[in-house]
């Protein structure tokens, strides 16, 4: 009985689905069929069309086609969304003098403009796309978009003819405010690539936090990073194993002289600067090594310390190294071993950034505290 | 990870300076320019946007040229809000210097930004629509007339300003400056001492 009823059920959610399942099917395939000839509806199955093309073409006619989808597509765009009345701001038809409020249509279409000028059409002629092709679509596209918008305004349709016409002086009022707030909205965007540049050539920064600042703010809160003096340090242990591993102990005594080590270490620490990709901020991280003597050996103590800017300031943030060297007779002359130890201090277990209290990480990206 | 890094605050800042500034320089212009209220504000609104966009290409081009170490001072500045503590004595009288060299800078930018938008606001007498629906052999002519007043009163413009205006100017300047300051300095005490 109660599967019977279950299943009375189910057979009518599967009827009620399909049919909304086929008036969905309906109404995207009535949007795409042009109620005439003359309408957005047809552009748009033109770049449809003229896409298909370019899978059977080859050569200079299917990179022809593939820049007519982007010439058929922004305009049949452009006159569809400047054609829906609900695409439009501060609109009203009824009020007396009528408002002629502002279109949308030209920051949608911007958007696919940018996207063909700076994306696809380097890709069709050189092959390639550019490193700051995304950049510099988002940093023209506000300006794009405003030139779209006051393009309606110095053209002037007479009978047959397009004309030029220069817009009346109200009109110009408004498209230099139209103009001044686009460009001051491209300005931030390359303002945000800026800081994404400065990050890239700085990256210790991120193990910092920015809670101070006036211009930029972390969205969303991430782990600290570890700064980039503990890649240097772990970078620095080869080259250091090299120097001092299997060597004569009178030798390896002399190399551990204040003014000795001074000149190779920092030698060492360039070595590990240059092999880990050479950045802006690498003058910043200053390497400075400490020797004291343990049981038969000596401790050598390598200390890398942040002097770029940095949120607290009057405290250095150091972060330490000790390698170990002893004294070993594979023969009958003592030669000497080195050991590292992982790296210790700022980025390595301790952070600068005050973490976790409640608020500032998500639960899931808490780390588990000692 | 870097990506999530972005300009919230200064956007914020900096409409709120702007909507400070327009506002204080619109009623300048309301009380001194002899026009309505709608058109010192637009009048604000276009001259601030300018001095706003000019400053940031001026940086935008600058920053090129920038020595490595002044590049670390703004990047110290921008995301931990100091700059370095060593050069505390030169660097308050080199900002009070900019400050100042920034005020006159300002203040020319938007005085010719007003006089140009003034002259680019002005209706042409030549170019009506009834002349060009009678005989339309003459437009290429009115055309080119057209523009060269144009061009004609952007030269005026720059070389000429009328002396009331650029009171008015450097009086909306002074104001909106102040304001600003204001709001900065209030910040500065908020900081240190909330």
């Amino acid at each position: 009985m109660f599967k019977f009823i279950r299943e009375t059920i189910e057979f009518f959610l599967a009827v009620v689905l399909l049919e909304w399942i086929g008036g969905f099917i309906k109404k995207t395939v009535n949007f795409f069929i042009p109620p005439t000839v003359f309408s957005y509806q047809t552009l748009i199955l033109l770049s449809i069309f003229s896409h298909l093309m370019s899978f059977l073409a080859t050569g200079i006619v299917r990179k022809f086609f593939i820049g007519m989808v982007g010439v058929f597509l922004v305009l049949g765009v452009y006159w569809g969304t400047t054609s829906n009345k609900k695409l439009w701001l501060y609109r009203d038809e009824k009020a007396k003098p009528k408002k002629e409020g502002l279109p949308l249509s030209p920051w949608i279409t911007g958007v696919i403009v940018c996207i063909y000028l700076f994306i696809t059409f380097p890709r069709l002629i050189f092959g390639s796309i550019p490193e700051s092709g995304g950049q510099a679509a988002l940093v023209s596209w506000p300006i794009i978009s405003a030139i779209i918008a006051a393009a309606p305004f110095f053209m002037r349709l007479e009978g047959e003819e397009l004309t030029a016409k220069t817009p009346p002086p109200p009109k110009r009022q408004s498209l230099v405010i139209l103009f001044g707030i686009n460009i001051l909205l491209s300005c931030w965007f390359q303002f945000y690539f800026l800081i994404q540049n400065w990050l890239t050539q700085y990256p210790s920064l991120l193990a910092d936090d920015f809670q101070q600042s006036a211009f930029v703010e972390r969205v969303i809160p991430t782990l600290p990073v570890a700064p980039r003096g503990v890649e240097i340090l772990n970078a620095m242990e080869p080259p250091l194993q090299e120097q001092l591993n299997g060597k004569l102990w009178s030798e390896v005594e002399k190399l551990l002289l204040k003014e000795e080590r001074e000149k190779w270490v920092t030698s060492i620490a360039e070595q590990a600067k240059t092999k880990l990709s050479p950045l802006k901020e690498d003058r910043l991280w200053e390497v400075t090594s400490d020797v004291s003597s343990r049981e038969s050996g000596y401790n050598l103590e390598l200390q890398a310390i942040w002097q770029g800017p940095r949120s607290q300031e009057g405290k250095s943030y150091p972060i330490q190294k000790s390698c170990q060297i002893t004294q070993v007779y594979p023969q009958k002359v003592a030669t000497s071993n080195v050991e590292c130890e992982p790296v210790k201090g700022w980025g390595a277990g301790e952070t600068i950034i005050k973490q976790p209290q409640g608020d500032y990480l998500p639960p899931w990206l808490k780390l588990p505290t000692e | 990870m870097k990506e999530s890094v972005l300009p919230l605050e200064m956007i914020l800042f900096q409409t709120l300076l702007l909507l400070v500034a327009i506002d204080l320089e619109a009623r300048v212009f309301y009380r001194r320019l002899n026009v309505g209220r709608q058109t010192s504000i637009k009048y604000a609104i276009s001259i601030n946007l300018l001095a706003t966009i000019i400053s940031w290409l001026v940086f935008f081009i600058a920053k090129n040229w920038f020595p490595q170490d002044l590049e670390e001072e703004v990047i110290g500045f921008i995301f931990f809000d100091r700059v370095s503590p060593n050069q505390t004595q030169q660097i308050t009288l080199l900002t009070v210097s900019i400050i100042i060299a920034i005020f006159f800078a300002t203040f020319l930018v938007k005085l010719k930004g007003l006089d140009l938008l003034q002259a680019l606001l002005q209706d042409t007498p030549i170019l009506e629509d009834q002349d060009q629906d009678q005989d339309e052999n003459q437009e290429p002519a009115n055309k080119r007339i057209y523009w060269e007043t144009l061009a004609n009163r952007f030269n005026q413009a720059t070389v000429y300003t009328d002396p009331n205006q650029a009171t008015t100017v450097l009086l909306a300047n002074a104001f909106s400056y102040s304001g600003i300051m204001l709001i900065l300095f209030t910040r500065f005490l908020l900081k240190d001492f909330g």
